[in-house]
């Protein structure tokens, strides 16, 4: 048999194969996807191995060394709630300031979120009545608007003029008062993932789950090309009511835009194409 | 490009690009389940890397695609410990088909049945996709001259199998 004999016995033999494209190509998409948020996922569970490891090193370092007079504090930190640290390895290094201009306007913002949601015209115009503001300088975002009836905030900054992603995660905790200097009782800690620090394709991202306050918002901030890009999505159409004057009744369980979802935006390439 | 641009433009190339996929899937593996099932985890690992930020597009998706279906068929066969059964699983007829091309596929099958999952990948990456020698060398990790012995070897065996 001759090659090219062989060629065309390879080629009329399965030139007429049914190929249900449609369907290939679509379970090719999901378990693509699937992938995708495995990564995602395997990356999360990875952190949280860390965080567990340094704590208990914590914990037990103070009894390898009777020189070391710092007292044992890791009870004023639940353990749980700790910012994990990000694989150095993984992390694509960043200018330490902005290395190019935001490209999208201030008003466009909410356009090209729906856009890449997949759902094109479903968020409003940004809200611009106080609490909320609109901000559109060279190296700054800060957009409100609402997406299915749901307050979304998109903030683009100088990341160099933030803390750092564990600073901020841990920050978080601080704030919610987990940690006791006094020596008391903590308080219960708030039934709620920790945030976390991850590394999602090379970058920084700060993940920060559904919390109560009054409102329920799950948020992600990447850190890229020398900015920090944050995401918001809650489940009320405002997000403050200082004075009774805004709508904060839930209108959904969960943040109306999910976590993943929320990390595909803070990481996309759009606002500086 | 943003990932709705992505998305987009993988689902263009995939579904230009599938056809040609599932008939080498179907070469290699002998029987449309397998194919499809290769074809899919083809298609999820392209969508992966056109999906990756940060990273260079990709200059020639099909021959990226190619690679990863064929390092992906050769990686699972090395996964089944049991190793193959050859002519255990006769190859699907296709409702629709000519029966005379669906004579011929079976037969087809059955003689590639015969060689090792190696050998099958350098006769349908040289015959199919008329890639040369260094260029199936490369993409299987082999040298130029293990291509030439395999592809001969392969041969003489089809021929012995008088597919003609």
């Amino acid at each position: 048999m001759k090659d090219t004999e062989f060629h065309d016995l390879l080629d009329r033999s399965t030139r007429r194969l049914d190929a249900d494209v449609d369907r290939l190509v679509a379970v090719g998409v999901a378990r693509g996807r699937t992938s995708l948020r495995r990564r995602r996922f395997g990356t999360a569970i990875a952190a949280v191995g860390v965080t567990a490891a340094v704590t208990v090193g914590v914990a037990v370092a103070p009894n390898w060394s009777d020189d070391d007079p710092a007292p044992t504090t890791v009870a004023q930190i639940d353990p749980g709630f700790a910012a994990a640290p990000v694989p150095a390895d993984e992390l694509l290094p960043q200018p330490e300031r902005p290395d190019r201009p935001i490209t999208v306007p201030a008003r466009l913002v909410p356009d090209q979120v729906a856009d890449l949601l997949g759902t094109p015209g479903a968020a409003t115009a940004p809200l611009e009545r106080a609490p909320y503001i609109l901000v559109d300088s060279k190296r700054e975002r800060i957009v409100h608007f609402r997406w299915q009836g749901t307050l979304t905030t998109v903030t683009i900054d100088a990341a160099h003029s933030l803390a750092s992603c564990e600073e901020l995660a841990l920050g978080r905790v601080e704030g919610l008062q987990l940690v006791n200097p006094d020596g008391g009782e903590l308080p219960t800690p708030p039934t709620r993932e920790p945030n976390e620090c991850r590394v999602v394709d090379g970058l920084q991202v700060l993940v920060i789950p559904a919390y109560d306050l009054p409102a329920k918002a799950q948020g992600a901030t990447a850190w890229n090309h020398g900015y920090a890009v944050s995401v918001t999505s809650y489940n009320v159409p405002d997000g403050k009511n200082p004075d009774g004057s805004e709508d904060v009744t839930p209108l959904m369980d969960h943040p109306a835009v999910s976590m993943d979802a929320l990390i595909d935006l803070a990481t996309s390439e759009i606002w500086f194409e | 490009m943003n990932h709705a641009e992505r998305t987009a433009a993988f689902e263009e190339f995939a579904r230009a690009r599938t056809p040609h996929l599932h008939r080498s899937a179907w070469l290699l593996c002998g029987n449309r389940a397998d194919a499809e099932d290769l074809v899919q985890e083809t298609l999820a690992k392209v969508y992966v890397r056109m999906h990756r930020r940060l990273v260079p597009v990709l200059d020639n998706p099909a021959a990226y695609a190619q690679t990863t279906l064929t390092r992906t068929f050769i990686s699972g066969r090395r996964r089944r410990s049991s190793g193959e059964r050859p002519y255990a699983d006769l190859p699907d007829s296709s409702v629709g088909d000519h029966a005379s091309a669906a004579d011929l596929r079976v037969s087809l099958a059955e003689a590639l049945a015969t060689l090792t999952p190696l050998d099958r990948a350098v006769l349908v990456l040289r015959y199919l996709d008329d890639l040369s020698v260094d260029e199936v060398a490369g993409l299987l990790d082999l040298s130029p001259g293990a291509v030439r012995n395999r592809s001969m070897r392969a041969l003489a065996r089809m021929r012995e199998r008088s597919l003609k």
